[in-house]
């Protein structure tokens, strides 16, 4: 993994600062990023009831955002050698002109704000989750005021997409000397019937046994170095919750997930856990790769 | 009326209480009048309205399976941090146990075997006939019947734990009359479901101790009388009632999973003293068959016949299960807290179905076989006395003394589930919805259903009250079919709400912003 581009995603709302901030704090300490874009659509379902508000006047409204949007971060992002550029849009569609316009700028890192359950619907980074055909990374940042990478949290759940996971953490400690956590959750089955003759408790035995060696053996296979990876291996009947629950107990700078997990085939295809946690209060830098 | 052993809710528990008395004293005197009153409503419903039952029934299995697949199949009974009370297999032996019971030992042999000798839709093929009595009896006791019990014990549950209303009939009711299920409407809901569900209990219970009965008889030959049953009643009406004070977590969970054990391992056993390769074949095939005829059959209304076959099994069984539908609905909602809308109806409807297939496969099928092999005469047993079929069976069997002692054991326990489930939600209604009732209003509920069960089983009125709990079926089969929409409506408000309320937030907040900046625009072109 490697980041040169970066893309940002305003959508005029206080989570903008954040996400900003986030990309200046990855730019200052990551030499590989060159470009910065920082980019808004319009919101037309947004002002259709706005009665100050002309179609006509959609040239200068944008022309009026440009300039808002770089007054109020240009002169925070100055100090930076990257190139800076600002886009303001006017598709009707955000998501396709978010996914269009990160095509054009072949951009490696997108960032959106993570916004908390009651601050917004989230909508906008959980369509892009799913409907991504390039598989962009995507930080979703919430608002934070100290900003730091020198713990990170990655979810394993040790299919293809865990590699990534793996990757983006040892790519990013690189540059920040991160504590690296890497966490499995298992599920023990639900059984129905007594007269199959095992007791839930020495089932769950027996999972938790198989958990480990699968977990250990994907784990002395990645070759790992132990002293900058921590392994953790949880029981959970619910694996979104479980990383959250972990999450906010152990409050990690960062939580990385796989986009496509090995989960179901739905899950698959939309990215499951990842969107599940995205809807989930969890105040943490949140990674999906 | 509050105090330490009874937590009344007057306007529901004096007048459903003074009723039900009333009824009792009444049936001693007009016993036949009742009898003859009810028997013939209950013919003019199903014979005016089979159609409208058949449709209904349909109707509920897909809206259990569009509750479940759709987006509300992701709700969670008791908000979103909800854990379930009980254990997966807890949950659904009581869901089980209070559900079907008694009807599982009486009908089991004796269903399948009538429809063999009597065929709905005539054949004189007996591989045909054998068939099609399985295919009828697993119409009768799969999805369509748990339908019912799927829509109102989803819709209690979802307006006890995630509305806050009170675990009673008429909160059912809150979208259509708001808060008037608060005054006497509500009451009188309340009070008309206590009744059903009390009456309706004596009703099963009465078939019962007609099963336990006629078994005591075969195997010891205790005389079969009407002192006999109401001596049975006694006793089982006392352990329900401890059962009933021990509460749901020790006395009726224990009982239900010991039940529920009881009934697997007698059915492991039948199935293997039985031809068990030919049940396992029949099984596989009937099941098959059930899925693969289930819409012609499931709408099937006998017409263009002069027939009444339908009249007397099949609509008999829709009103039956609906009737029972405020009773098992309450106790399945009181009981699937933490559960998610998709796993409940699974576990109601899906599950169940298939373990009493099973049951089916083997007793009713062990019967048909014995029958055609020539080997014993359970046909003309069941077409003489219905409650005696699975003892002339199991008489063909090695051990039969032994499975039959069985037989009567799990009668008995099956009896006392339904009766103290049923205790159960009678306290929850009469104290105004409240989810545990103190012990001296669960005792005197649980002793009520014994004493009525005794005397109208003593008076005769059983019959009446067979055919009234009956009757009751069609008008709640309307209800239930309005609780499907009202319930839909709560749940999608429930879903969009929160969606809607951050959606605005977003809206107002960008549109406010852009106002901002538009005015500074004018303000500048000034």
């Amino acid at each position: 993994m490697k980041i040169n581009r970066v893309f940002v995603c305003l959508d005029l709302s206080p989570y903008d600062q954040y996400c900003v901030g986030f990309a200046k704090f990855l730019a200052e300490n990551v030499p590989d990023i060159t470009h910065l874009v920082l980019f808004h659509n319009i919101r037309f379902d947004f002002l259709g009831e706005l009665s100050e508000f002309e179609p006509a006047q959609i040239q200068s409204l944008k022309k009026t955002i440009q300039k808002e949007v770089e007054q109020n971060f240009l002169p925070v992002l100055n100090d930076l050698s990257c190139e800076i550029e600002v886009q303001i849009e006017d598709e009707n569609s955000t998501t396709s002109a978010i996914l269009n316009a990160r095509r054009e700028e072949h951009a490696d890192l997108m960032i959106m704000g993570k916004k908390a359950e009651n601050h917004g619907t989230g909508i906008i980074p959980r369509t892009i989750l799913t409907t991504d055909d390039r598989s962009t990374a995507l930080a979703l940042v919430p608002k934070i005021e100290n900003l730091s990478l020198k713990s990170i949290l990655t979810a394993l759940d040790l299919s293809d997409a865990s590699e990534k996971v793996i990757d983006c953490a040892e790519y990013l400690s690189g540059f920040f000397d991160s504590t690296k956590t890497c966490l499995n959750i298992y599920e023990v089955p639900v059984t129905y019937f007594p007269y199959i003759n095992i007791k839930r408790e020495s089932l769950a035995d027996r999972v938790k046994v198989k958990s480990h060696q699968k977990f250990k053996s994907y784990i002395s296979s990645k070759k790992l170095d132990p002293d900058s990876w921590n392994f953790e291996i949880l029981k959970g009947e619910n694996i979104a919750g479980s990383i959250v629950e972990y999450a906010n107990k152990t409050k990690p700078d960062a939580v990385i997930v796989g986009r496509i997990g090995q989960t179901n085939l739905p899950g698959n295809i939309l990215g499951g856990v990842a969107r599940r946690i995205l809807s989930q209060d969890m105040n943490r830098v949140m990674l999906v790769v | 009326m509050k105090n330490k052993y009874f937590d009344i809710h007057k306007p529901v528990f004096y007048p459903a209480a003074i009723i039900i008395l009333t009824t009792i004293a009444v049936s001693f005197i007009y016993s036949k009048d009742l009898v003859k009153g009810f028997t013939a409503f209950h013919h003019f419903t199903s014979e005016k309205a089979g159609w409208f039952f058949i449709l209904a029934v349909n109707a509920f299995v897909a809206g259990s399976l569009w509750f479940a697949f759709s987006k509300f199949g992701k709700i969670r009974l008791g908000g979103k941090e909800a854990k379930p009370e009980f254990s997966t297999f807890s949950w659904f032996s009581m869901l089980f146990s209070a559900g079907l019971g008694i009807g599982l030992m009486f009908y089991g042999v004796a269903e399948p075997m009538f429809h063999f000798s009597n065929p709905p839709v005539e054949a004189l093929d007996p591989t045909t006939r054998a068939s099609q009595a399985m295919l009828f009896t697993y119409l009768h006791y799969g999805l369509h019947g748990w339908g019912p019990y799927v829509i109102i014990g989803l819709a209690l549950a979802f307006f006890t734990y995630n509305r806050g209303l009170p675990l009673t009939i008429s909160s059912l009711f809150h979208p259509l009359i708001g808060d008037k299920v608060n005054g006497w409407m509500g009451h009188v809901i309340d009070i008309v479901a206590v009744i059903a569900t009390l009456f309706g209990l004596a009703t099963t219970l009465g078939l019962g101790v007609q099963q336990v009965g006629a078994g005591l008889n075969f195997l010891f030959d205790i005389p079969n009388t009407t002192l006999t049953h109401i001596l049975l009643i006694t006793g089982i009406t006392l352990v329900a009632t401890t059962s009933v004070v021990l509460g749901l977590d020790k006395g009726v969970r224990f009982l239900s999973v010991l039940n529920m054990r009881l009934a697997l391992g007698f059915l492991v056993l039948i199935l293997l003293l039985g031809p068990t390769s030919k049940l396992l074949d029949g099984f596989v095939q009937n099941v098959g068959n059930y899925f693969n005829s289930i819409i012609r059959v499931s709408t099937w209304t006998e017409s263009y016949t002069d027939a009444a076959w339908q009249n007397d099994w099949t609509i008999f069984y829709w009103a039956w299960w609906i009737s029972w539908s405020p009773f098992v609905g309450m106790f399945i909602a009181r009981v699937s807290k933490g559960r998610t809308v998709q796993e409940f109806v699974l576990g109601v409807l899906l599950i169940p179905s298939l373990l009493v297939f099973f049951w089916m496969a083997v007793f009713g099928g062990s019967a048909i076989f014995l029958e055609m092999n020539g080997i014993g005469n359970i046909a003309e047993a069941v077409n003489e006395d219905l409650s005696t079929a699975l003892f002339v069976m199991l008489e063909e069997f090695p051990f039969s003394s032994v499975t039959s002692f069985i037989g009567i054991i799990l009668v008995t326990i099956f009896f006392v589930t339904s009766s103290d489930s049923g205790s159960l939600v009678i306290d929850s209604i009469t104290s105004g919805g409240k989810l545990d009732a103190p012990v001296g209003q669960r005792i005197f509920w649980a002793l009520l259903e014994g004493a009525v069960a005794a005397s109208l089983l003593f008076a005769g009125g059983l019959k009446a009250l067979q055919s009234a709990v009956i009757s009751a079926g069609l008008p709640f089969a309307v209800v239930i079919l309005v609780v499907i929409f009202s319930l839909a409506k709560v749940m999608n408000n429930e879903l969009d709400e929160e969606k809607r309320e951050a959606e605005k937030k977003e809206r107002e907040a960008y549109a406010d912003y852009v106002k901002r900046l538009l005015k500074g625009n004018q303000n500048e072109n000034k």
